[in-house]
């Protein structure tokens, strides 16, 4: 079983969906648990990897958007407040996304029509590269005065379904380690 | 005191068990999960046993029979009241269709070693009763419990057996805490009325007294309250008070007679009116508010505490008391309803974390849906050792349940 850690629950309701895809397996056991941003998943995220193992996961997932930072900066990070701090000596991945997880859902954008018929967007070459990805996939959806539109917290984990995960995997290599990780290559 | 509850095939409850063993029972699920339908089972089951006039279309289905059992302690005794309804269709060419309720009841008691002794079982209008070699039979539409209590004697030996268990049940019940419906504009006035008429208030409680309904007003619980201005009032003061929620410093109730002009050459018209008024904590002003115009929150914690303190309920089934209130007041409540509540036993359904962390883990069940059938569920012995290290690290309980529920 998973236990999956992110900043919000938009996050980690959407690695979920990408877990199982990615492991080809819709009835993979996951746990997870989003925050109300990144600083309460580092006091508090040492303590839920516990509580996880105490329920029987074994395999960690924690995601931590770099923001504009320094991804290995902010993977460290993680590895010092929250893995190293954690009782648990299960297996953990660390994804840091590049600016934000919705970079992920850029790299192929125009699966948003299985969710807005009527919303044909045109593709996204180098979504790592979009300096607020969330915040430009939602202006992307208002174009045209178009509704409904897009809100993160509802449609993230709707557009996880049907992505293409090879075009994910292609364009942003922030994604790699947590393929790495679930087909255990 | 509930102890199990047995529900087939009421709504998205296919096969549900809840067992319970406390003062305080709290629902925990998604929006949609079933949390209500549980409730209203147990209400519908309730309403079966005790109503003169009983089953409720709205629930039945043809063919299907929702079943529930509820099995309960009063006065000491231990009982399981049962029920099953259907309904089934009669199509004859040319005739319109004919509608009947199918309908099984039934009573036992039960003693220590969990070995049952009917009481009564009821199949149709056919009722057979314990230790009466002939049967009785009660109109179809109509429940045993209560229409024996009405007929038998009052020494009679199934009344005797059967008196605790029929006012459990009849004093169950179910608190939506959806607003409160306006009432009779003939009766001049409505539930946030500042003036109550005498002769409204007389019919109310003529009512209440002799068919022990009070109906869906707070507002005239509250005033007979006041008018009575008992010990129940005085709590409720007290519990409202500064030295208590300190929501509402006092609650006045004054007799007003009003007179009105009549038609020239006539006496005027004169009316005695009850004036009910409120003086929230904090308020700047020397006169106080009429009910309809304190905020939401503190109608429900009103509304919430006058059902207490008034209906003497053996059971309350509550929904969400935390809307409308902030997190402080969520917590404060709770803590006033598990102090006040005995023998009031509670069972709240709720969405809140403040309300959440005030429990103990085994006063939880977790309720999920899964491909449209809820279930229901406590704390596995895994959980709760899981829950102990993790409230041992200041985790929350609520944070606790987030990782235990279901998608």
């Amino acid at each position: 079983m998973y236990g999956i850690l992110g900043e919000s629950q938009s996050d980690v309701n959407t690695l979920r969906v990408f877990v199982r895809r990615i492991a080809d397996n819709d009835l993979l056991s996951i746990k997870a648990k989003g925050y109300e941003g990144c600083a309460e998943m580092l006091r508090k995220g040492a303590r839920q990897l516990d509580l996880f193992a105490d329920l029987g996961c074994s395999r960690f997932i924690v995601c931590y958007d770099s923001d504009g930072a320094d991804p290995a900066t902010r993977r460290k990070k993680v590895e010092d407040e929250i893995v190293k701090k954690s009782s648990s000596a299960h297996p953990c991945c660390v994804v840091v996304p590049v600016q934000e997880l919705e970079a992920w859902l850029l790299a192929d954008i125009e699966c948003a029509t299985n969710i807005f018929s009527s919303w044909k967007p045109a593709p996204i070459l180098n979504p790592e590269a979009i300096p607020s990805p969330k915040e430009h996939l939602e202006k992307l959806s208002r174009a045209n005065n178009r509704r409904p539109r897009y809100a993160h917290s509802t449609h993230n984990e709707r557009m996880a379904k049907y992505i293409d995960l090879q075009k994910v995997h292609q364009a942003c290599p922030s994604i790699r380690p947590l393929f790495q990780f679930v087909l255990g290559t | 005191m509930l102890r199990r509850v047995e529900i087939k095939n009421f709504r998205s409850c296919k096969d549900v068990v809840i067992e319970m063993s406390g003062g305080l029972l709290v629902l925990v699920g998604k929006n949609g999960a079933g949390k209500t339908n549980l409730l209203n089972a147990i209400d519908w089951a309730a309403r079966c046993a005790t109503s003169l006039i009983a089953w409720d279309f709205e629930y039945l289905r043809s063919g299907e029979p929702i079943e529930v059992k509820l099995q309960f302690t009063a006065e000491s005794k231990r009982f399981e009241y049962s029920v099953s309804a259907y309904y089934e269709t009669r199509v004859v060419p040319g005739e319109p269709m004919t509608v009947r309720t199918v309908v099984q009841e039934g009573l036992v008691d039960l003693d220590q070693l969990e070995n049952a002794s009917i009481i009564f079982s009821r199949r149709d209008e056919v009722v057979i009763i314990a230790g009466r070699a002939e049967p009785v039979k009660i109109g179809q539409q109509s429940s045993v419990l209560p229409t024996l209590a009405t007929l038998l004697p009052t020494d009679d030996e199934f009344v005797i057996r059967t008196r605790s268990a029929l006012h459990f049940l009849d004093t169950l019940r179910y608190y939506p805490l959806e607003d409160e419906p306006k009432l009779n504009a003939e009766e001049g006035y409505n539930a946030s009325g500042l003036l109550i008429p005498r002769d409204a208030y007389a019919k109310w409680l003529t009512q209440y007294k002799s068919s022990g309904d009070a109906g869906p007003s707070v507002l005239l619980r509250l005033l007979h309250l006041a008018i009575m201005n008992g010990d129940e009032f005085s709590i409720l003061k007290s519990i409202l008070g500064q030295n208590g929620l300190g929501l509402v410093d006092a609650i006045t109730h004054t007799p007003i007679e009003v007179r009105r002009g009549a038609r020239p050459g006539t006496q005027d018209i004169s009316e005695v009116y009850h004036f009910l008024d409120f003086t929230p904590t904090n308020a700047q002003r020397d006169f106080g508010f009429r009910y309809g115009v304190l905020s939401l929150g503190t109608r429900r914690v009103v509304r919430i505490l006058v059902h207490l303190l008034f209906d003497h309920s053996s059971v309350m089934l509550i929904e969400q008391p935390e809307d409308g209130l902030h997190q402080g007041m969520t917590k404060k409540l709770i803590g006033m309803l598990k102090a006040n509540a005995e023998p009031t036993q509670l069972i709240i359904s709720s969405h809140s974390s403040a309300l959440l962390n005030t429990l103990t883990p085994d006063e939880v069940r977790l309720v999920f849906i899964s491909d449209g059938v809820t279930h229901v569920r406590s704390l596995s012995a895994r959980e709760l050792e899981a829950a102990a290290h993790f409230m041992n690290k200041d985790g929350t309980l609520s944070d606790f349940l987030e990782s235990v529920q279901e998608e």
